[in-house]
């Protein structure tokens, strides 16, 4: 177990420094100048110019800019932003709320829905039930977020124009009614990743040896499923679970510029239109440590859960 | 063109697998042809016919730069269609290559590849996507080129873990020992067996790209003004959605179709790959089918199933513990039915172990799983009664049965390691049975050790504690004893409980269902293949044949004296010490799914002729107890040879 | 008779990394094969008798150079073909083929069995006609008309499949067959057809064979001489009649006596061996089998391996009882 935690660790920091490396490099190969993303396209004194460069630390060589950039990293201060002049950090932190408000409520959602329609899928597999759920996953499949959000803020302003969902939140529960339908827009893909997962899972445990077993010892269905198989089931859901939170992360981007909230999303698609290197790194190095922080913590839990790994 | 390839394509081209082939056809057609179906140009601004409704001329109506909404949902579809096409076809082009030679070179590549992969994967979703375009600018064809290489791990991994365990398959194994090459054997061994899973991924990921591609344009990253695809469309109409809700509809709709026909299609055509997956038709048809070719009979009044004589009365007058009387089971299988049990009879007695010997096919199992009512869902047993205690079992609700599993029977299978959940430790397992049935936890866990200790495991309360991968063979299946006959059930029915085991251990095992019989004065009956093991165990035998059971007796009297031409070439053709000359049984078993008039066994008895081909042969008596279905009196003849 | 094939110290050890044992977490080594020795006389049939972890299937791919030994020589013919590569291999393929366990899954299910054959024998330098005509030959040898060919593995019966394997075994004329457990898989009465078509072929052919399996009857009726492997050593080599009528090593003996016999009334002698085979990661110190030999002498068995030493002409054993 120690070593299986230890390997797992030293995988996500070694992946971790690699993916900041290919970030920075790509970011660099931006064929725009940066200095004109600056000026916001003024003409300048050369003078300016070089201050400016100096200041953005663009007269360095690549490896000084990176290693300032990480340890910058480290210290929490994630450089300036060219086109809005300020700290990058605070930016991102002003937007944080919303995004992770969305993120996590989608992700309660997905997971109230999911785990008992897989469940109840597998235990019923070809009968009405599974046939009804699946045709409802499938659709669910198709619509993308931002379709969704289109047709649900449509109905909204035909049917009930006074429904407020733009603009900053003065309350929790305005908070809440503002990202409950970008959530729910939003959790559509997940709940059928996420069901169709515990369904298989729960349909091979179904089939297996063991199920048969326990039937021969005359417990029935409900409980071999309750005790024993929900259990075994549950372990590749844990693992989609870290792929569904990048998938929710960066699908809140698709939500967000229909509801018109100020998120992290909208915030890293107006950057790259504009070339803004800080706020693009900055971001992904975020949504990426997010991301693989999750996975890394899930793929432990993983360990302790099954003893096959735990004890040996 | 042969049955077999109609019966394919028939199971092939299911309903939705046909109605989804049909729209994604017609999609593709939109999308070659649109140039010509367009009724307008797409991107000719006209600014007299602004925010038009559905009308003859526009029928989606215009958008706000007064361009024909249909013209360019229909362009629109070509490049999403396009796209889709080229990021898959990237994505395969890189990914399977690499993945497969990953998963069957192992090793250094493999290493490099895990890492590689790992850093793809370390960015959620789209994000790596944005980052390329930040590289490399906005544009469908960079978009295109992002997504391609977003999506190589992901089928590269699937490659990988196909070939994998393609690797480690016989096949692979004698196409080295011949000598084939590395690259041959990656491309015409292996990749013909994964090719279809790989295929059916793509086919999904189109879908996938699909919605991304559609996403990145949306954001603006994708084609860009005044190119049209779906992603663009529903940019563009979100903002004059009050207007024109066509604007955004009908892209919308697009994507819907096309995401959900391509997945019904790629669902539909991996269960057509792997028939497991494969919906069989329900068991009240399996009825239906068997009760038409009863009622068909021979029409000569010849009864078609061997008719069993009851060999209690004739046994001293002993009232078996359970009977098994005419049982008929048949399966539903992707080619058709089988019949695999045909009018079987068998009686057990108290207190005695009861062998029933067969070879694979023979119905052994089946009908074993058959007293538990343990069968699949594709298994009918729709004939027969097995009598425990004046009841049918075969009657009665499943939930008076479950009080019977476990309790008055239970069973014991192959395969101990598999046996049992492997996330709960090995005495809990056998415990949840003390406590469902209403004894307290501590009473359980008392219980539990003793169980543990009579079979032989020691010291109890420590391995209890084990989980299922700690234990041996041996071990989990003293386990499997032990909480078989937990609930003190008198019959114990054992299918080929040392098959899997080694030698050494069998005959330990062997040796515990000896013992446990006579402390506690257990029924089993024991199913195996193996002569030497009915020899070594079984007070009485029957022997089973393609479904019918066609000698039975006690041991001494089958072995002395085998009535049934199978009986006796089967013992003849077993291989023993001391003995020079071998003789076998030539031919193979019959097809089960095929009615047999006659004798099972007459296309390979040396004692056969017309009337075994033509009538069942009924059971009848050779001595006490002894009884056979054979129209011949073979007992006396010498041992057969090869044919 | 010349050898055909001498193993010399043949040993396969797989490193497992560091994991946790009764002593503590040290560095982790499987060894499947420890240190082996033997013959293959030409035109002799030889049984490898062993349980699961006694290293049958390792020693087999080892003499077809399917996989590579850690330690020790293979000498073929005067020549260690161990860590042979390029034509040299080429050469080896032809003579040394293999029969496996399972026969289904030794056929490539999407191919034809009919092409999987041919393909063999063009890859051997026969053209189209010379393989037809030598498939047909075998197929007759091996009691299988020639309509089979064009079925796929999923839709023949086992006992054809290791028929045609058998088919695609013989296609270069091999000098020596190993038969990996090839009946296990198989249906009794179809085990003894198999049976016989090895016999005849060592009858017709002259095949040089090495036969692995754990049963000992067929292995009796089969072979010539036979060893006796238990976690990756050899416990006892010898002609094989000599072998199962005085029976030296105890293991060898609980291995006959577990044997479950068809001849009633047969006094069962009940020397049931207690445990189940080790983990080949934790091999007992001293003689491996000690931890369960009933015959077990403290002090020593538990500390020293024992030698192989003839007990008589031509009978070897590795055990301390011979020795005192």
């Amino acid at each position: 177990m120690l070593s299986y935690t230890l390997n797992r660790i030293l995988q996500y920091v070694i992946v971790l420094a690699v993916a900041s490396v290919v970030i920075f490099v790509l970011v660099r190969m931006s064929p725009t100048d940066p200095v004109a993303v600056i000026l916001g396209g003024k003409q300048s004194s050369d003078e300016t110019i070089a201050n400016i460069r100096h200041e953005f630390y663009l007269d360095k060589s690549m490896p000084e800019q990176y290693s300032a950039w990480m340890s910058g990293l480290v210290r929490g201060d994630f450089g300036m932003s060219f086109k809005y002049r300020q700290e990058v950090s605070g930016l991102i932190a002003s937007r944080m709320p919303v995004t992770l408000g969305i993120v996590g409520l989608a992700m309660l959602i997905s997971l109230l829905v999911s785990i008992p329609a897989g469940i109840l899928m597998a235990a019923k597999q070809h009968r009405w039930q599974d046939n009804l759920l699946s045709v409802i996953q499938l659709i669910l499949v198709a619509c993308p977020p931002f379709l969704t959000s289109i047709i649900m803020i449509w109905y909204l302003s035909v049917h009930d124009p006074t429904f407020a969902f733009t603009g900053s939140a003065q309350s929790p529960g305005e908070f809440l009614s503002r990202i409950s339908l970008p959530a729910l827009a939003l959790s559509f893909a997940v709940i059928a990743l996420l069901s169709r997962v515990m369904k298989s899972g729960m349909v091979e445990q179904i089939h297996s040896d063991y199920y048969m077993v326990a039937r021969s010892k005359g417990m029935s269905p409900a409980a071999i499923i309750m005790n024993h198989c929900v259990r075994n089931a549950v372990i590749p859901v844990i693992t989609v679970l870290g792929i569904e939170v990048g998938i929710l992360l960066v699908g809140s981007v698709l939500v967000e510029s229909v509801f018109s909230l100020s998120g992290i999303g909208t915030l890293l698609v107006e950057s790259v239109k504009a070339s803004d290197y800080p706020l693009i790194q900055g971001i992904t190095m975020l949504m990426v440590f997010i991301f693989m922080t999750i996975s890394t913590v899930l793929d432990i839990l993983y360990g302790v859960i099954d003893p096959r790994i735990r004890l040996k | 063109m042969n049955d077999s390839l109609k019966e394919k394509l028939r199971s092939f081209f299911t309903v939705p697998v046909t109605v989804s082939l049909a729209v994604m056809l017609g999609i593709l057609i939109i999308a070659v042809f649109a140039g010509e179906l367009a009724p307008h140009d797409p991107n000719k601004i006209d600014a007299f016919h602004i925010l038009e409704p559905p009308s003859a001329e526009f029928p989606l109506g215009t958008d706000k730069s007064g361009r024909d909404l249909l013209s360019r949902l229909f362009v629109g579809s070509r490049t999403t269609m396009l796209s889709a096409f080229c990021v898959v076809g990237i994505s395969a082009l890189i990914g399977i290559p690499f993945g497969m030679m990953a998963g069957y070179f192992g090793r250094f590549f493999d290493r490099i590849f895990m890492r590689v992969t790992d850093v793809l994967m370390s960015f959620p979703s789209l994000l790596l996507a944005f980052v390329l375009v930040a590289a490399f600018g906005r544009g469908i064809s960079n978009v295109v080129i992002a997504l391609g290489i977003l999506y190589v791990p992901m089928l590269a991994r699937l490659a990988r873990s196909l070939a994998l365990v393609e690797k480690n398959k016989l096949y692979v194994e004698a196409a080295r020992s011949i000598g084939y090459s590395s690259p041959y054997i990656l491309a015409f061994e292996i990749l013909p067996n994964i090719i279809s899973t790989l295929v059916v991924q793509m086919m999904l990921d189109i879908g996938y790209a699909v919605l991304d591609l559609s996403a990145m344009s949306f954001l603006g990253l994708g084609v860009q003004p005044p190119t049209a695809d779906w992603g663009a469309m529903l940019e563009e109409g979100r903002i004059i959605i009050m207007q024109a809700p066509a604007a955004s509809l009908a892209p919308g709709l697009m994507i819907i179709i096309t995401v959900v026909a391509v997945n019904i299609f790629g669902d539909g055509v991996n269960a057509w790959f792997d028939p497991s997956q494969r919906k069989l038709p329900p068991l009240s048809r399996l009825r239906r089918l068997l009760d038409k070719e009863e009622r068909l009979g021979t029409g000569d009044g010849k009864p078609k199933y061997v008719l069993g004589i009851r060999t209690g009365a004739a046994a001293g007058d002993r009232v078996p513990i359970i009977s098994v009387d005419s049982l008929k089971v048949s399966i539903m299988t992707a080619r058709g039915v089988a019949h695999a049990v045909r009018g079987a009879d068998i009686d057990i007695y108290p207190g005695e172990i009861m062998g029933l010997v067969g070879e694979s096919g023979s119905g052994k199992s089946i009908t074993a799983k058959s007293i538990m009512r343990l069968n699949n869902e594709d298994i009918l047993v729709y004939g027969g009664r097995i009598i425990l205690e004046g009841e049918d079992l075969l009657s009665i609700p499943e939930k008076k049965m479950r009080g019977v599993r476990g309790r008055e029977v239970s069973m014991i299978f192959q395969d101990p390691m598999s046996a049992l959940d492997p996330l709960q430790r090995v005495g809990k397992q056998i415990e949840e049975v003390y406590i469902l049935r209403g004894m307290t936890r501590g009473e359980a866990v008392a219980k539990t050790l003793d169980m543990l200790s009579d079979v032989g495991i020691n010291p109890a309360k420590e391995r209890s504690r084990a989980y299922p991968f700690e234990l041996s063979g041996g071990q989990m299946q003293r386990v499997m004893i032990a909480m078989a006959l937990s609930a003190g059930s008198k019959l114990l029915i054992a299918d080929e409980p040392t098959t899997a085991l080694d030698v050494t251990v069998q005959a330990q095992i062997l040796d515990l269902i000896e013992d446990l019989q006579k402390k506690y004065g257990l029924s089993v009956l024991l199913i195996t293949h193996d002569f030497g093991i009915i020899a070594q165990m079984c007070k009485k035998v029957s022997v089973m044949y393609a479904g019918r059971i066609v000698e039975t007796g006690s041991t001494s009297d089958v072995f002395a004296d085998p009535r049934h031409p199978y009986t006796k070439d089967l013992i003849d053709s077993i291989p023993r010490t001391g003995k020079r000359s071998l003789s076998y049984i030539p031919g193979m078993p019959p097809d089960l799914r095929l009615m047999i008039e006659g004798c099972p066994y007459e296309p390979r008895c040396r004692f056969s002729d017309e009337t075994c081909r033509e009538t069942a042969p009924q059971t009848r008596e050779a001595a006490e107890g002894h009884t056979f279905a054979c129209f011949k009196d073979i007992s006396g003849r010498g041992e057969g040879g090869p044919a | 008779m010349s050898a055909m094939f001498e193993v010399k110290n043949l040993s396969v050890q797989f490193p497992l990394g560091r994991m946790k044992t009764p002593e503590g977490r040290r560095k982790v080594v499987l060894k499947a094969v420890d240190r082996l020795t033997f013959d293959i006389r030409a035109g002799e049939c030889l049984g490898v008798v062993g349980e699961s972890g006694s290293g049958k299937s390792t020693i087999a791919r080892c003499m077809l150079n399917l996989l590579t030994p850690t330690g020790g020589e293979i000498v073929y013919d005067g020549k260690n073909i161990v860590g042979l590569t390029g034509p040299d291999i080429k050469k080896l393929r032809c003579e040394l083929q293999i029969v496996f366990q399972n026969p289904r899954s030794s056929f490539n299910p999407k191919m034809q069995v009919g092409r999987i054959l041919s393909n063999v024998a063009r890859f051997y330098g026969m053209d189209g006609d010379e393989a037809g005509k030598r498939i047909d030959e075998l197929s007759q040898l091996m009691g299988i008309g020639r309509d089979i060919t064009s079925h796929r593995s999923g839709e023949l019966s086992g006992g054809q499949l290791q028929r045609l394997a058998l088919v695609r075994a013989l296609i270069p004329s091999p000098r020596f067959l190993v038969a990996d457990e090839a009946l296990s898989a198989l249906d009794v009465s179809v085990q003894a057809q198999i049976l016989d078509l090895f016999s005849g072929l060592k009858a017709s052919l002259g095949l040089t064979m090495m036969f692995i399996s754990h049963d000992l009857t067929v292995t009796e009726y089969l072979c010539d001489r036979a060893m006796v492997l238990y976690l990756g050593r050899i416990m006892e080599i010898a002609d094989a009649d000599a072998l199962f009528a005085d029976p030296k090593h105890p293991y060898t003996r609980s291995l006959i006596a577990a044997k479950p016999e068809i001849e009633l009334g047969k006094d069962r002698k009940k020397t049931l061996l207690k445990g189940e085979v080790p983990d080949a990661v934790n091999i007992p110190a001293g003689c491996r089998f000690c931890t369960r030999c009933p015959d077990a002498i403290e002090g020593l068995c538990d500390t020293e391996e024992p030698e192989m030493a003839e007990i008589s002409p031509g009978h070897f054993t590795a055990c301390h009882i011979y020795n005192i």
